[in-house]
C-alpha cells in the first residue's frame, strides 16, 4: 500500500533534513526530527490527501514533531542550550574563519535565535522556495500571519547582512 | 519604507509571491527606486545566504535504515504498528522520565500513607494486590482522576505520572502512566484505554518493576523487563504514534471523546 507515497517520501528526506536543520540549529537533531516524522507519518498514511502537495505535509509534521519537543523540554524545565543566544554576537572566531563560512555560521545562529513561528515561515519561503499561500497552507496560518512573521523575522535578520558587509 | 512601495511588497516580489500583474507593476516601481532596487537586493541576499546556510543535510545520502524503515513498513492505518514505533514510544517517554525522581519522593511517602487502597480494591487493604488492577478504574480513584485530567508529563499529587496518549489500532484513546509501586523502590507501569466500565478508562496492563531512579546526570535509564511487556503491549493494541501537546490538549478539554 502507499509505495508512490513511500518512493515520494524518500525522495524528500533531503528537504525534510534542511527543514529540520534550519528549525533545532542542529543537523544531528533535523536528522532525528526527520526520522520521527517519517514514523508519524507512516502511521498516519490514511490522512494524507492524495492531489495535495506530499513536501507540505511532511514539513508540516516535521515541525510540530520539533514544536513539541521544544514544548516537552520546556516542561522539563531544561534550560536552553546556552549556546542558542550567547553566540549571537561573534566572539571573536572571526579571524580564524574564512569570511564567507562565518558569515554562514552568523546567519544560523541568528536563525535560531528567532520565535519558532518566525524560523518555520521563513524556512519555508526563503529556504524551500514556497510561496506565501503554500507556506500559509503547509503550516495552517493565515497568508498575513505569514507575511507578519516574515517581516519580522527580517528586520532582525537583514541587519546582520549589512553589518557583515 | 523605500518610495511608494511597501518593505512587505517587495520583499513578496523578490519571494515569488505577487501574482503576474502586481510583480510587473512593483518590478516597474523597482526599476525606478534605488532604495527600493537595495531593499530587494538584501532581501534576496539573506534568502541565498539561509539557503547556504543550512544546504548541507541537502548533499547527504539517506540512509539505508531510514529507507528501508519507509519503504518497508507496510500498514494501512489500523494495523499493527510500523518496526521502530517502540523507539517513538521510548523517546517519548525518555522525554518525560526526568519528572519520576520529584514523582518518585512525592508517591513513596503516599504510599506509605495510603490507609485505604480501597481507592483501587474495595476488598479492603488486607487484600494483597498491587496498587492498580487491571480492569475498568473505580471513578473515584486517584488513577481515574489522573487519566481524566492531567497532560502527558503531568504527576498528579498523589503520584500518578502520565507518560504519553496515544490511539490503538481500534481508535480507543489510550494513556501510558507510572506510579510507585505498593513495596518499595517498585513502580508499577501501566496503560489504560478508553471504553471500560462506568468510569470510561479500562486499565489493560500493569507490571511492576524496579523503581526508576535518575542518577547524578538526572537522566533515567531505560527500564527493563517491565518497558519491554508494555512495548509488547503497545504491539499488541496496534499502538498509533504518540499524540503531540496540541492534540492531547484538545482531547484532555473534550473530555477524551
Amino acid at each position: 500500500m502507499y509505495d508512490d507515497i513511500k518512493s515520494e517520501m524518500v525522495a524528500l528526506v533531503p528537504r525534510l533534513r534542511r527543514f529540520g536543520y534550519s528549525l533545532s540549529g542542529s543537523r544531528d537533531e533535523g536528522e532525528d526530527l526527520v526520522q520521527t516524522a517519517c514514523l508519524k507519518a507512516l502511521g498516519k498514511l490514511d490522512q494524507f490527501q492524495p492531489g495535495t502537495r506530499l513536501d507540505s505535509w511532511m514539513f508540516r509534521i516535521v515541525q510540530t514533531t520539533w514544536i513539541d519537543r521544544v514544548r516537552s523540554r520546556s516542561r522539563r524545565a531544561e534550560v536552553s542550550d546556552p549556546d542558542d543566544f550567547a553566540r549571537v554576537s561573534d566572539d571573536g572566531k572571526g579571524a580564524r574563519v574564512a569570511e564567507g563560512r562565518m558569515t554562514l555560521a552568523k546567519v544560523r545562529e541568528r536563525m535560531k535565535a528567532l520565535p519558532e513561528d518566525q524560523r518555520a515561515v521563513l524556512a519555508l519561503v526563503a529556504i524551500e522556495g514556497y510561496s506565501y499561500k503554500a507556506a500559509a497552507e503547509a503550516l495552517e496560518i493565515p497568508v498575513g500571519t505569514v507575511m507578519s512573521r516574515l517581516a519580522r523575522a527580517r528586520s532582525k535578520l537583514l541587519p546582520l547582512l549589512k553589518e557583515n558587509n | 519604507m523605500p518610495g511608494n512601495l511597501t518593505s512587505e511588497q517587495i520583499a513578496a516580489y523578490v519571494d515569488g509571491s505577487l501574482d503576474e500583474a502586481e510583480a510587473a507593476a512593483v518590478a516597474e516601481a523597482i526599476e525606478k527606486d534605488a532604495e527600493a532596487r537595495a531593499y530587494a537586493e538584501e532581501v534576496r541576499e539573506a534568502n541565498r545566504l539561509l539557503r547556504e546556510a543550512f544546504d548541507g543535510p541537502m548533499a547527504e545520502p539517506v540512509s539505508a535504515e531510514l529507507r528501508d524503515t519507509i519503504l518497508g513498513s507496510d500498514l494501512e492505518s489500523g494495523d499493527a504498528a510500523p518496526r521502530g514505533e517502540v523507539v517513538d514510544f521510548a523517546k517519548a517517554r525518555e522525554a518525560r522520565r526526568p519528572w519520576v525522581g520529584m514523582a518518585l519522593a512525592a508517591s513513596i511517602a503516599l504510599v506509605v500513607g495510603i490507609t485505604s487502597t480501597a481507592v483501587f480494591f474495595p476488598g479492603g487493604p488486607d487484600q494483597p494486590a498491587p496498587l492498580v488492577a487491571v480492569g475498568p478504574t473505580p471513578s473515584t480513584g486517584l488513577l481515574h482522576t489522573a487519566l481524566e485530567s492531567l497532560a502527558s508529563g503531568e504527576v498528579s499529587e498523589e503520584g500518578v505520572q502520565l507518560m504519553l496518549t496515544f490511539r490503538d489500532g481500534a481508535d480507543r484513546i489510550c494513556r501510558e502512566f507510572e506510579l510507585a509501586g505498593k513495596a518499595a523502590n517498585t513502580m508499577d507501569f501501566g496503560i489504560a484505554c478508553r471504553g471500560g466500565g462506568d468510569s470510561g478508562w479500562q486499565v489493560e496492563i500493569v507490571v511492576t518493576g524496579p523503581a526508576l531512579e535518575a542518577n547524578p546526570d538526572g537522566i533515567v535509564p531505560a527500564s527493563g523487563p517491565a518497558e519491554d511487556a508494555l512495548n509488547a503491549m503497545l504491539d499488541a493494541l496496534g499502538a498509533q504514534p504518540a499524540l503531540g501537546p496540541a492534540e492531547e490538549a484538545d482531547l484532555l478539554k473534550n473530555g477524551w471523546r
